[in-house]
């Protein structure tokens, strides 16, 4: 073995550790999203059923849910199903008291069907699914929602606070499904047969109250064509074409999607896993680059060394089993850093992931992390082995000066491009994340505050109006839904007319207050007045779009003070629309929702309450949290800010946002430490020529200038080649979005320049010393 | 030309300080020719690398042609060299990567010289050393007393007022140590000042004036 002590050790295990961390996290995040939803049961034959319908003249849309009767009728109709079933998800972190104990917790329910763990999987622990699922006020909860609530809870019942008086009694208990599902946070499987006490029983139909997840799994010799027939023949007889075709649809009919592809398929699952399997094997490499850069430039140091053992007699397999050996010592430790960086930045990890280091890197994980090492090892090993099994012999008795300038500046460039890549990428998300952040959605958000209100009652009205008497309060106003959240909608037709002209997304609120609460634009009419009772007659506010829409339909000069029908109300309750907005985002910008807007008036619907602050302070939050007390004293109710919860809708771009970060930050490290012993490396080299160039009046500049040069023509084609490289991936990362941030040139000149200026930077700091120190030292040395 | 008055310089090193200078005082005349000799270790280059600016003296007073220059930094001392004093060193120190011509362009480079003035300077100054047909070799391609011309060459293409010579003809054989002691004297004989160190007598006799050196002082 060679004395492997001065041969920057720790350089080399620390940015292969920081290479190895970063680029097996995002490995394992990317096989993470490629096993989402381990727990179905025979993946290979279970299908998601979707909606698909076309409207006239228009492309066929799919939508990914269904009306509830689609899964028995499909059972009925096709007998390759083994195994049917839906879900729909109900309360979301709700709160629940245990009726006997007064005990409470927090969890996430759905309604289903009773083979609903014959499809999704997870263990019942306790308790006959089938019969508990087909029982009306039965239900199944999870393992840990067990344990919260004290333990042996089957028998005994709980409420949602939110539906008071809808007991549900506990039938068993399953298995907490895993962090990588998308039930990972579900804890009560109600019954389908409650859902009509909780909301609107849409379980037999087969068109409207989309809001059941469907799926099947079929035999495995199924035959695809024979399951279409079958389906057109259930759809001719089960769908009332009447009034699909008064909607103005031609065509519908339910599609059948292996699970398996499902989040393959999902675009923008596709293209992260895309950008993060790049960024992942950038770092990876960047890493094992900078190693044997480290190795190529203490080859002088090392030369004499290889060469007098080449003299003795020694085998080239020597060399290749010792750098070998320093390879793996060299990656053992790095391992061992990078467990104790991920245990450093475990709740780190949890945040941005969504699971923890457990799930992140399960068993199945570790044959990839296994591959990578040993790849990893391989070429830190191999790699030097060659190098130093070709120093000539001669080198024994003479200064080995082969500076192997061309492999290290190959390898930085290559260092350079990745970085310049990941930076440009980096900067891209970015801005993508500022514009969303920023993007003017048609309504002031800015001081707004909120909080969903636990009960459904009058008081939430009155609570409104106590809230306006407070002098940091402009404005209160109470509504059914979040501007930013998924709203429900419905058709739009006139009294006494079957026709149904289109489609439009329905915002339910309280009062006229709603529109200078959230800062809406009247452009017409006015804003509709409250009403204090159910039986109203509904007054409506629509959006631009919807009044430019409805026109066109209508022949109408002007849609204010005209009366319109849904299909939600019926030809018995009209509503007048009485005012015109300026068109606002419905839906976030990831997210937006197409659909013309209105806005309805009606209390018994309002679940939150809308404040808009005279200037958003943690002492007016404290005044509006008071009266919410005040008003709800038994109940934990937390004023929030709008604009945080709008914010965490693009929780996932700023996860990509987040990794690419750490990524870019990782490769920069890492190329930054490669540049800078380049640098320092030619600078030693060059000594003498620099000392001899002071002597003969070169001021410092001027040698900076030399090496700025002298590195700027593999520095400048690297960058464009990574800017090059960062604007295509850019492309890909934006496509995922609808409303994306434009991609001027200057942007990327930007990202270049900035990487161009960190070159300059290093080279202009490790001159520096050199240029500033007596040249006669370095002519000494001769 | 130049003055020293009282100049040392002592070396310091954690456990050790050694004196090179012990109060050298010497006076050049424009147009002198000066041969520095002594023993090795008795001071010679610490003195010449004092009188080129290389290094500052520990104390005392340096005047170069009319200037007091003993205490400034090494970016006004980069300044003063450039120009007035040209240098010939024992290992010639020229460029490896850089031709015979871009060798001795380079203090033309750095005075700011027009290309074309360049150019034509350097053909002259080539011409004159009897080198212009190796005006496109490297270095390694020359032999040591073609080299020692070369950098002879390069010392004197910017018309400096002062030529330091380090030992120049210590890597040479005789005939090639004749030559460039013959080149020296003609540069001097034109009017260049020139300071040369050296141990052999026989290169000394072309001085005009010869200053013996012992344990950093003038003896």
């Amino acid at each position: 073995m060679m004395n492997i002590r001065g041969q920057h050790n720790g350089t080399k295990i620390f940015c292969l550790a920081v290479g190895l961390t970063v680029g097996l996290v995002l490995l394992a995040k990317v096989r993470l999203e490629r096993n989402y939803d381990r727990s179905i049961v025979d993946r290979e034959h279970t299908y998601e059923v979707q909606e698909s319908f076309q409207k006239q003249g228009q492309e066929a849309q799919e939508y990914g849910a269904t009306p509830g009767g689609a899964i028995p009728a499909m059972c009925r109709y096709i007998p390759e199903i083994v195994v049917g079933t839906r879900y729909t998800m109900q309360f979301e972190d709700e709160k629940l008291v245990l009726e006997d104990g007064g005990r409470m917790a927090f969890g996430q329910s759905a309604f289903a069907d009773s083979c609903f763990f014959d499809v999704f999987g997870s263990q019942v622990l306790v308790g006959n699914e089938r019969e508990i699922l087909a029982t009306p006020g039965q239900c199944l909860i999870s393992e840990r929602l067990n344990e919260r609530l004290g333990g042996d809870m089957v028998g005994r019942t709980f409420c949602y606070v939110a539906a008071p008086g809808r007991p549900m009694t506990v039938g068993g208990v399953f298995r907490d499904y895993d962090e990588n599902s998308r039930f990972a946070r579900l804890d009560i499987v109600m019954s389908m047969p409650s859902i009509g006490t909780y909301s609107y029983d849409g379980t037999g139909n087969l068109m409207g109250n989309d809001r059941y997840h469907s799926y099947v799994r079929l035999r495995p010799d199924a035959d695809m064509k024979k399951i279409r027939e079958e389906m057109n023949v259930m759809l001719r007889e089960q769908i009332p074409w009447e009034e699909v075709h008064a909607a103005g649809i031609d065509d519908f009919r339910f599609t059948l999607h292996p699970v398996m592809e499902g989040r393959e398929n999902n675009k923008t699952v596709r293209t992260t896993c895309t950008i993060l399997s790049v960024v992942a094997v950038v770092m990876l490499f960047t890493a094992v680059m900078n190693y044997i850069l480290v190795v190529i430039s203490l080859l002088v140091g090392r030369a004499r060394l290889v060469a007098l053992r080449k003299v003795l007699g020694a085998p080239r397999w020597e060399f290749y089993l010792t750098t070998l050996g320093e390879a793996a010592i060299h990656v053992v430790l790095a391992l061992v850093v990078m467990a104790l960086l991920l245990w450093l930045g475990q709740d780190w990890i949890r945040d941005l992931m969504g699971v923890g280091i457990g799930t992140l890197f399960s068993v199945q994980t570790w044959w990839v992390i296994t591959g990578v090492c040993l790849l990893v090892l391989i070429a830190c090993g191999l790699l030097p082995g060659y190098i130093y099994s070709r120093i000539p012999l001669c080198y024994a008795y003479r200064l080995f000066s082969e500076s192997k300038r061309v492999w290290k500046l190959s390898l930085l460039a290559f260092q350079l491009t990745l970085s310049t890549m990941l930076l440009v990428l980096l900067g891209t998300i970015y801005r993508q994340y500022d514009y969303m952040l920023n993007k003017d959605l048609g309504y002031d958000y800015k001081d707004v505050a909120y909080i969903e209100i636990p009960h459904q009652s009058d008081s939430t009205y009155h609570l409104a109006r106590e809230l306006e008497r407070l002098p940091c309060v402009a404005s209160a106003a109470t509504a059914y839904s979040l501007f930013f959240e998924r709203q429900s909608g419905n058709n739009v037709m006139l009294p006494g007319d079957k026709r149904q002209f289109f489609n439009y997304a329905c915002l339910y609120f309280d009062e006229a207050s709603i529109i200078p609460t959230m800062g809406l634009q009247l452009v017409q009419g006015r804003g509709p007045k409250q009403v204090e009772h159910p039986g109203w007659n509904p007054e409506a506010v629509v959006d631009e779009a919807f009044a430019k829409k409805l026109r066109e339909f209508t022949g109408w000069q002007d849609v204010v003070g005209q009366s319109i029908v849904t299909t939600e109300f019926g030809e018995n309750m009209p509503l007048t629309i009485v005012g015109v907005v300026r068109d606002f985002t419905v839906g976030t910008v990831v997210a937006r929702d197409e659909r013309p807007a209105m806005m309805i008036n009606g209390n018994i619907y309002a679940k939150d309450i809308l404040v808009k602050l005279n200037g958003m302070s943690p002492e007016n939050l404290t005044a509006v949290q008071q009266v919410y007390d005040r008003f709800y004293p038994d109940d934990e109710l937390v004023v929030k800010r709008y604009a945080d919860e709008l914010t965490e809708s693009y929780r996932e771009t700023q996860h990509t946002r987040s990794l690419l970060l750490i990524g870019c930050l990782a490769s920069l490290f890492i190329t930054l430490i490669g540049l800078v012993g380049y640098v320092r490396d030619e600078v030693q080299r060059r000594s003498r020529e620099l000392a001899i160039r002071k002597v003969l009046g070169a001021m410092v500049r001027e040698l900076q200038a030399l090496f700025l040069r002298s590195l700027a023509f593999i520095a400048l084609p690297s960058v464009l080649v990574g800017t090059v490289a960062g604007w295509f991936f850019s492309t890909m990362l934006l496509q995922q979005f609808p409303d994306a941030v434009a991609l001027h040139w200057y942007l990327f000149l930007v990202d270049a320049l900035l990487v161009l200026a960190v070159v300059a930077l290093v080279v202009f700091l490790q001159t520096r010393r050199i240029a500033l120190t007596n040249p006669i030292d370095y002519l000494k040395t001769e | 030309m130049l003055q020293l008055t009282d100049i040392t310089k002592v070396f310091r090193t954690e456990e050790i300080e050694t004196v090179a200078l012990g109060g050298v005082s010497l006076t050049v005349k424009p147009g002198e020719f000066v041969a520095v000799m002594g023993p090795s270790g008795c001071g010679k280059s610490t003195l010449l690398n004092v009188l080129g600016l290389l290094d500052n003296p520990t104390s005392g007073r340096y005047v170069l042609d009319g200037e007091e220059v003993g205490t400034l930094k090494e970016r006004q001392r980069t300044r003063v060299r450039k120009g007035k004093i040209g240098f010939v060193f024992q290992s010639f120190n020229l460029i490896e990567e850089l031709n015979v011509e871009q060798n001795v362009e380079l203090p033309l480079r750095y005075l700011g010289v027009p290309a074309r003035e360049r150019k034509q300077r350097v053909t002259e100054i080539l011409q004159r050393m009897a080198i212009s047909h190796r005006a496109k070799h490297f270095p390694n391609q020359l032999s040591g007393g073609q080299q020692q011309r070369v950098a002879i060459a390069r010392a004197v293409v910017s018309n400096p007022k002062l030529i330091l010579a380090d030992e120049p003809t210590g890597n040479l054989d005789s005939k090639n140590g004749l030559e460039v002691m013959q080149l020296l004297t003609q540069l001097n004989q034109e009017g260049t000042t020139i300071v040369m160190v050296t141990h052999s007598q026989r290169d000394a006799q072309f001085a005009s004036r010869i200053v013996e050196m012992l344990d950093g002082k003038m003896v």
